[in-house]
């Protein structure tokens, strides 16, 4: 339900801004080289002012579900507030997305085709 | 690049608030009683040089990111986690600089940390160590007793180690100094522990530890050296190391046999069961750590067997729990108290310091409590869970919590928790060790700090148990009283065993209310790997402080 409602957010602001804009619909990554991953890892570390990120383990090819994954506790972190972030990927027309599930927040991702799942 | 352009930026401005002030001041030099130029004698002295950003203003702090990364010896490459570090040239000054602005922006107690000049200081962890706060609390302990820092490289490792070498033991050290009392408080399933020699298990609960590769245990490492040669033998660094064994059993049985260490996986629930007692079914779940992603799967499978059996009592045993993961925390409290005690209310509210207003002052995000989590989160992207899935609950009002002086943060954040929506916690065992803090640990050049940065507080707007929540007939000063009964471990029987005393208490107390008769409190050191050690207090070299520190408990 969240991310129905993230998802619809992303789409609504995404509409409000472009006029006659195309279908924005849920995807998944057409390349799931290293090269690629790499490419997403930089930008989606970027969206969220980060130097790094590391992903979860989902195949990215066939989820429209972007996972950041928490690094692991350190042995003195016994009161944690970490938690997994994650993405939807969708595509509008040409251009490929991710939305923040939490804040809403789109990212367009540059050189990274994805198609509609 | 941006911490470059505000270093700019400062000099700048700097520069431009220098020009302001000579401007104000007529300008550099002139004046009505200036000298003509024909004059003889000697210029005047150059004026002072403007304040710099490491010049020392009481009371004054300029923007910690100013100073951010700015290293006396900046690291160049990679770190383990291929990530590149970000250190720049700069200088000590910049580093202390920095440490003291975050200090006032992050600390929680930052109006209680006097301001020393940077300056006056040549080392750095000389200088975090003191940026904190004197206060002593009623009960004679400190406010901040879990201060500390580690080289970041040593932190990296440690949370990166693929490797867990260990002979899949947790210890209860009953006697820290000689005579030594060292027990094996639970075992790891399949580790070498529970290997089988001639017949029998090796290291299992209660079992006491006497020499170990023949040195004597009880009554030897009485030097600092010996020491540390001591906790190698305990807390192995490397598999494939054989060891020789002298224990003793309960019964007193004298036992030797050889184990050779190897990679230990942590397995987050100990024990599970359901005792019946007439019509009723009580659950028991031990319960270790919220540590490692894999506990989230590990507690919801548990409750959902409890649920499957209709349980209608739970006994969670927390006696050996550190915390961990404060969103699994949520998720049991969830899964004990069910939707309709806990919608709408709050697992745990942060509280930062006075200057935070609504934001975390660590990222700059919005301060937003923790619910009661009521659906999968799936920490573990490799877990058979589905993200969103709804967590199944036992909707009770009460539940009894086996504790001791290991059941910290996390752990505490439940009975909070659940105390601030009128869910009875009835605690059996002994006072938690109190620590209602919590922390995001920042590197600066190579060194990690942790300084407490929030308190967490339940949906009455209360955390101020420092001094651990207490079974309700321990003769306790401070602290908050719990409803329960004071209890020691009983290391002569299994965990889930229901004459093990602890848990023996709960049935009792479920019963008719009362207590067994005050048994005297064990002084409940658990140690591993992940755990304190009191072995001898004045010791202070980094590893005995690193795995005394390791639960946060160890400090007080």
């Amino acid at each position: 339900m969240i991310r129905a409602a993230t998802l619809c957010i992303g789409l609504v602001m995404s509409a409000s801004c472009q006029s006659a804009a195309p279908a924005a619909v849920p995807a998944s990554l057409i390349d799931g080289s290293t090269e690629t991953i790499e490419t997403l890892k930089t930008q989606i570390a970027a969206a969220l002012g980060r130097d790094h990120v590391t992903l979860g383990q989902a195949d990215l090819t066939q989820s429209s579900t972007l996972t950041v994954v928490p690094p692991p506790l350190g042995p003195m972190e016994k009161n944690s507030t970490a938690m997994p972030i994650r993405f939807d990927l969708f595509v509008e027309g040409d251009n490929c997305y991710a939305i923040n599930r939490v804040t809403g927040e789109k990212t367009e991702l540059i050189d990274i085709p994805c198609r509609a799942v | 690049m941006r911490r470059v352009n505000l270093r700019k930026v400062s000099s700048t401005l700097a520069l431009v608030m220098a020009g302001a002030v000579l401007a104000a001041c007529g300008g550099g030099g002139g004046g009505s009683t200036t000298p003509t130029a024909t004059s003889t004698s000697p210029p005047p002295p150059p004026p002072p040089p403007p304040p710099s950003a490491t010049t020392w203003q009481p009371g004054v702090f300029a923007a910690a990111s100013t100073f951010k990364d700015q290293c006396a010896n900046p690291r160049t490459g990679v770190d383990i986690e291929n990530r590149p570090f970000p250190d720049q040239a700069g200088s000590l000054a910049e580093e202390l600089f920095w440490l003291r602005s975050w200090t006032n922006e992050t600390y929680l107690w930052n109006d209680e940390v006097i301001d020393r000049d940077p300056n006056t200081f040549n080392d750095r962890i000389a200088y975090f160590d003191v940026l904190k706060t004197d206060v002593i609390e009623p009960s004679g302990e400190e406010r901040d007793d879990f201060h500390f820092s580690q080289t970041t490289e040593a932190f990296l490792e440690s949370r990166n180690s693929v490797g867990n070498p260990g002979y899949g033991v947790e210890y209860g050290i009953l006697q820290g100094a000689p005579p030594r009392d060292i027990r094996i408080a639970y075992t790891e399933a399949g580790s070498p522990a529970e290997s089988l020699i001639g017949g029998e298990v090796a290291l299992s609960r209660g079992v006491k530890i006497l020499e170990i590769n023949g040195q004597d245990v009880v009554n030897g490492f009485t030097t600092d050296p010996e020491i540390d040669d001591l906790l190698e033998l305990l807390f192995p660094s490397a598999n494939g190391l054989t060891r020789s064994f002298r224990v003793q059993d309960i019964d007193g049985t004298i036992r030797t046999f050889d184990l050779v260490t190897e990679d230990i996986v942590n397995e987050p629930i100990q024990s599970t069961g359901v005792i019946t007692v007439g019509a009723d079914k009580i659950g028991y779940v031990a319960f270790t750590t919220f540590s490692p992603f894999a506990s989230e799967e590990a507690i919801i499978d548990a409750i959902q067997d409890m649920s499957d059996q209709n349980v209608t009592d739970l006994v969670l045993d927390l006696r050996y729990n550190g915390g961990g993961l404060l969103a699994v925390a949520a998720q049991l409290g969830y899964m004990i108290a069910g939707p309709a005690q806990s919608n709408g209310k709050d697992f745990e509210r942060f509280i930062y310091n006075d200057d935070a207003g609504n934001r975390n002052p660590v990222d700059g995000s919005l301060n937003t409590p923790f619910p009661f989590i009521n659906e999968v989160i799936k920490f573990d992207d490799a877990s058979s869970l589905v993200e969103g899935a709804p967590l199944p609950s036992l909707d009770l009002n009460r539940v009894f919590i086996l504790s001791t002086d290991d059941t910290c943060s996390a752990s505490e954040a439940v009975i909070n928790g659940l105390r601030g929506i009128d869910v009875e916690v009835i605690l059996i065992g002994d006072t938690t060790c109190g620590k209602p803090y919590g922390f995001f640990p920042t590197d600066n050049c190579g060194i990690t700090y942790y300084t407490i940065q929030f308190q967490g507080a339940n949906d009455k707007g209360f955390g101020d148990f420092a001094d651990g929540f207490f079974p309700s007939n321990a003769n306790n000063t401070f602290g908050v009283s719990v409803p329960g009964c004071q209890v020691a471990d009983d290391f002569t029987k299994p965990l889930g065993d229901e004459t093990e005393d602890m848990l023996a208490a709960a049935l009792q107390y479920r019963i008719d209310g009362t207590c067994p008769s005050i048994s005297t409190p064990v002084t409940n050191f658990v140690a591993s790997k992940t755990g304190p050690l009191s072995i001898a207090p004045s010791v202070r070299n980094e590893r005995y402080y690193l795995q005394n520190v390791r639960d946060m408990s160890m400090p007080k």
